[in-house]
C-alpha cells in the first residue's frame, strides 16, 4: 500500500502527496486518522457525508493544491446536508477560478475530529544527522512558543516518552482544569510507528501531522502531508 | 562495531608506538620539529627516537637519517613536521618501511579554507587509504599517553590516570590536560585530531571505549564529516563509559528549502544538543564545564541518589549554596532523626536552630567539632553525599580561623579515607594574583585544597559549579544502571 502510493506519485512526478494520500500512508503504518472518504460528484460527497455523520469536514483534493486554505478549499464544522451541498459548490468554484485546467476535481470529506488536546507531530532530515522527529503541541502553542521537542531517527520508545515529558506544555497531556488527560501511551506507540515509517521509507523527506487531536478516548490525525525527496 | 585484531592492533601502534620517527626534524628550537624531539627525550620516551633531515647529523645527542628509508630499525609512528607539499613523497616512504600510522603535524591544508589545499589534503587521503597506512591529523598535536611516556608538550604532567580525551584542537588538549591535572585529575590517553582527514572522533572514541586504561571519556569537537556515525558510536560508548562533550561552534546547518512545518521549525533549533542529548553525552557549556565534569567523575563513585547533607558557611553562603544546589536538581533534606539526637545529647533544644545546610558557625558555638558532624551523618543512610563548604568568614584571625576550616577538611578527608560517604567540597578560592599568595589566608586556604585533592576529595570553585557536575554526574549513572538491565 505505502509503497504504491509513493510509487505513483514519483511516477507521476510529484513530490507532495495529497491529504488523502498521506492520510493513507499514515493508516497503513499503523497511526489512526480521521477517517477520510474520496469523492468525485456532489453526489459522492453527501453519501459520504451521511455514512460518517454530521458535522464534517469538505476540503480540495488535488495534487496540484497544496496549500488548501488560501484557494478557499477548507469548509470545517458543515453540520447538514444543505451545508454539505453548499460547501461543495464554493470549493467548486472557487478551484476552477483558479485552476481552469485542473484535472481531477475532487473533495474529501472527513468527520470533525472532537474534543482534545491538538498535538503536532513531523519528521525532517538534518544534513548532518539525517531523519529528525518532532512532537508538541498544536496550534498557537507550536507557531508561537514553540513548544517543540526533536529527536533524531532511529528512536526508541524510551526516547519518544522523553520527548512528551520534555515540552513545557506537558501539563495539557497530563489533563488541567478538569480535562481528561490524553493518551500518553498511544503517542509514545504513534511516534515510534512514524520514526519506522521514514525508516523503511527513505523517500520520504518530510512529514507533518498538524494537528493530531488527543483526547482521552484516543487520537487521530486530522490533517497530514507528506513530501518526498 | 567490530573490532578487529589488526583494527586494534594498528589503534596501539598510534598510541603505543615501540618506536618513533620525527621526519623535518630541526635543531632550531623554534621548530616544531625540534621541540616534537625535546618533548619525547624530557619526558623519557623508552623506544627508539630516529630524527629524519637530509641536511642533519645530530640533534640533541640523537643520530639523524637522511630519510626515513635510511632509519636503521622498524618504525610505528611517524611525527610529520614537514611542509604540506612533501607528504604525499613521504606516504610512499612509510609504505617503503612498512609504517603503518602518520601523526600530520603538518599544516596549511583544508583549515585555511584555501581550494588547492583542500584538495591536497583530500589526496593526501586517498593516497593513505590506498597504501594502507592510518592518519592523525593533519593540523594537530598527535598523542598524550603519560604511561608511554609520549607527549606533545614540555609541561604536561606525566603521571598516568583513566581520563581519555579526543580534542579537535591542538591547543585546546594541552590546555585541559594542565587544568585538569591541577585539580588532581590524570589521564590515560589524549589525541589531538585536527582536520581528521583519516582517522576522526569516532575512530577515537572506540578506541578509548576499547581501551581498558580508559573509564571516563572527554571530548571536545567542533564538527564532524559523518554525524550519524558519530550518534550510534556515542549512543554504544556511553552504556559502557562515561563521555563528557564540550561542542564547539554553533552549528549552522546549510538548510534547504523547506515545505514541511517540521523542516522550518527543525531549521531553529542546535541538532547538536539534540543528538547529543539521546546519545546519553554529558554536555558541557563551556571549559569550566568540561573540568568540573572531569574532576567530579574522576573522583566519585557511581552516585545515583540525590540527598546532599551539606556543612559550612554561615548565613548567606548557606542560602546561596543551597539555593544552587536546588536549581541544579539536588535534594538538601531535613537532617534525618539520628543526627539530630546526636546534636540535642549535646545541646538540648539546638536542632530548632541548626538545619541543613548546617551553619558551621553555630557549631562552634555548642563546642561540636565539625569533624564529629560530619562522622554522624557520614553514618546516616538518609544522605547519599556530603557537601563541605569550607569557606567560612574570616571573623577569627590567623591560626584561629585556619582551624576553624580545617577541622571540616580533616573529618572530609576522613570520610574519604574510610570510604563512608561520598565527600565533595566547596572552596570560593578566587581569582588570585602571584602577590596574592603571599598573604596567609589565601595561603593557607590554597594548603588546604591541596590537601583535599590530595585525599582523593573533588574541590568545585562554587556551589553552583559543584552542583551543577555531580547532577549531570547522578543521571548519567541512573541511565546507565537502566541501560545495563535492558537486554
Amino acid at each position: 500500500m505505502i509503497t504504491t502510493i509513493l510509487a505513483e506519485a514519483k511516477r507521476e512526478g510529484r513530490k507532495v502527496l495529497t491529504e488523502f494520500e498521506a492520510k493513507e500512508v499514515l493508516k497503513a503504518a499503523g497511526i489512526p486518522v480521521v477517517e477520510t472518504v474520496l469523492a468525485s460528484s456532489r453526489e459522492e460527497a453527501l453519501n459520504a457525508a451521511r455514512r460518517l455523520g454530521f458535522p464534517v469536514v469538505l476540503k480540495v483534493c488535488s495534487p496540484e493544491i497544496v496549500h488548501k486554505t488560501d484557494v478557499g478549499g477548507v469548509w470545517l464544522n458543515l453540520s447538514s446536508e444543505a451545508e454539505v451541498e453548499e460547501a461543495y459548490q464554493q470549493i467548486l468554484t472557487a478551484v476552477t477560478a483558479r485552476y481552469p485546467r485542473l484535472k481531477h476535481k475532487r473533495v474529501t470529506v472527513q468527520k470533525m475530529a472532537g474534543e482534545g488536546v491538538e498535538i503536532v507531530l513531523g519528521i525532517s532530515r538534518d544534513p548532518q544527522f539525517g531523519p529528525l522527529m518532532m512532537f508538541g503541541l498544536g496550534g498557537i502553542f507550536v507557531e508561537v512558543l514553540k513548544d517543540v521537542s526533536f529527536r533524531l531517527i532511529p528512536l526508541s520508545k524510551d526516547d519518544a516518552r522523553k520527548m512528551l515529558g520534555e515540552i513545557r506544555g506537558k501539563a495539557l497531556l497530563d489533563g488541567v482544569r478538569g480535562r481528561q488527560p490524553v493518551q500518553q501511551d498511544l503517542l509514545v506507540d504513534i511516534i515510534v510507528k512514524l520514526a519506522h515509517l521514514v525508516e523503511k521509507n527513505p523517500q520520504i523527506s518530510e512529514l507533518d501531522i498538524n494537528p493530531l487531536i488527543a483526547g482521552a478516548g484516543g487520537a487521530v490525525a486530522a490533517d497530514a502531508r507528506i513530501i518526498l525527496e | 562495531m567490530t573490532i578487529t585484531k589488526d583494527w586494534a592492533e594498528t589503534m596501539e601502534r598510534i598510541f603505543c608506538p615501540r618506536s618513533i620517527a620525527v621526519v623535518g626534524a630541526s635543531a632550531d628550537k623554534k621548530a616544531n620539529g625540534y621541540q616534537y624531539l625535546r618533548f619525547l627525550k624530557d619526558a623519557g620516551y623508552s623506544g627508539p627516537l630516529y630524527p629524519v633531515n637530509p641536511q642533519r647529523k645530530q640533534i640533541l645527542g640523537l643520530p639523524v637519517y637522511p630519510s626515513l628509508t635510511r632509519v636503521p630499525g622498524k618504525v610505528d609512528y611517524v611525527i610529520s613536521c614537514i611542509n604540506a607539499g612533501q607528504v604525499k613523497e613521504l606516504l610512499e616512504q612509510c609504505a617503503e618501511k612498512g609504517v603503518r600510522a602518520v601523526h600530520l603535524f603538518t599544516a596549511k591544508l583544508s583549515e585555511t579554507g584555501d581550494a588547492n589545499a583542500r584538495r591536497l589534503e583530500e589526496e593526501i587521503g586517498q593516497k593513505a587509504k590506498k597504501l594502507g597506512i592510518r592518519l592523525i591529523g593533519p593540523n594537530c598535536m598527535g598523542i598524550y599517553n603519560p604511561e608511554h611516556r609520549l607527549t606533545f608538550n614540555h609541561d604536561l604532567c606525566m603521571e598516568p590516570g583513566p581520563v581519555g580525551a579526543i580534542v579537535q584542537s591542538g591547543g585546546l588538549a594541552g590546555e585541559i590536560v594542565r587544568l585538569a591535572a591541577l585539580r588532581g585529575v590524570r589521564f590515560s590517553k589524549v589525541v589531538s585530531y585536527g582536520n581528521a582527514v583519516d582517522l576522526n572522533e569516532r575512530d577515537f572514541l572506540e578506541y578509548l571505549l576499547w581501551d581498558k586504561k580508559t573509564k571516563i571519556i572527554l571530548m571536545y569537537i567542533e564538527g564532524t564529516k559523518d554525524g550519524r556515525g558519530l550518534y550510534q558510536a556515542l549512543r554504544e560508548a556511553t552504556k559502557i563509559k562515561p563521555v563528557v562533550i564540550l561542542k564547539g561552534g554553533r552549528s549552522k546547518a546549510g538548510q534547504k528549502t523547506v515545505a514541511s512545518h517540521t523542516a522550518s521549525m527543525a531549521g531553529s533549533i542546535d541538532t547538536w544538543r539534540v543528538m547529543l542529548r539521546q546519545a546519553r553525552a554529558i554536555q558541557a557549556s563551556n571549559l569550566n564545564e568540561l573540568l568540573d565534569l572531569a574532576v567530579a567523575f574522576y573522583f566519585l563513585p557511581p552516585l545515583t541518589g540525590k540527598r546532599v547533607g551539606m556543612i559550612g558557611g554561615g548565613g548567606g553562603k548557606s542560602v546561596l549554596a543551597s539555593d544552587e544546589y536546588e536549581e541544579a536538581g539536588l535534594e538538601l533534606i531535613a537532617l534525618p532523626r539520628e543526627v539530630l539526637a546526636f546534636l540535642e545529647g549535646r545541646a538540648p533544644g539546638i536542632t530548632g536552630w541548626l538545619g541543613n545546610p548546617v551553619d558551621a558557625s553555630i557549631l562552634a558555638g555548642i563546642n561540636v567539632k565539625a569533624s564529629e558532624l560530619l562522622q554522624c551523618m557520614a553514618a546516616s543512610p538518609a544522605f547519599d553525599l556530603l557537601s563541605i563548604n569550607a569557606s567560612e568568614d574570616s571573623l577569627f584571625p590567623g591560626r584561629m580561623w585556619t582551624a576553624f576550616i580545617r577541622e571540616e577538611v580533616r573529618g572530609g578527608i576522613a570520610i574519604r579515607r574510610k570510604r563512608l560517604k561520598p565527600v565533595v567540597a566547596v572552596m570560593n578560592t578566587p581569582e588570585l594574583e602571584a602577590r596574592h599568595l603571599e598573604n596567609w589566608r589565601w595561603q593557607s586556604l590554597f594548603r588546604l585544597r591541596q590537601q583535599l585533592t590530595t585525599a582523593g576529595i573533588p574541590v568545585f570553585s562554587s556551589p553552583g559549579r559543584a552542583a551543577t557536575a555531580i547532577n549531570k554526574l547522578i543521571d548519567y549513572y541512573r541511565y546507565q544502571e537502566r541501560a545495563r538491565e535492558l537486554p
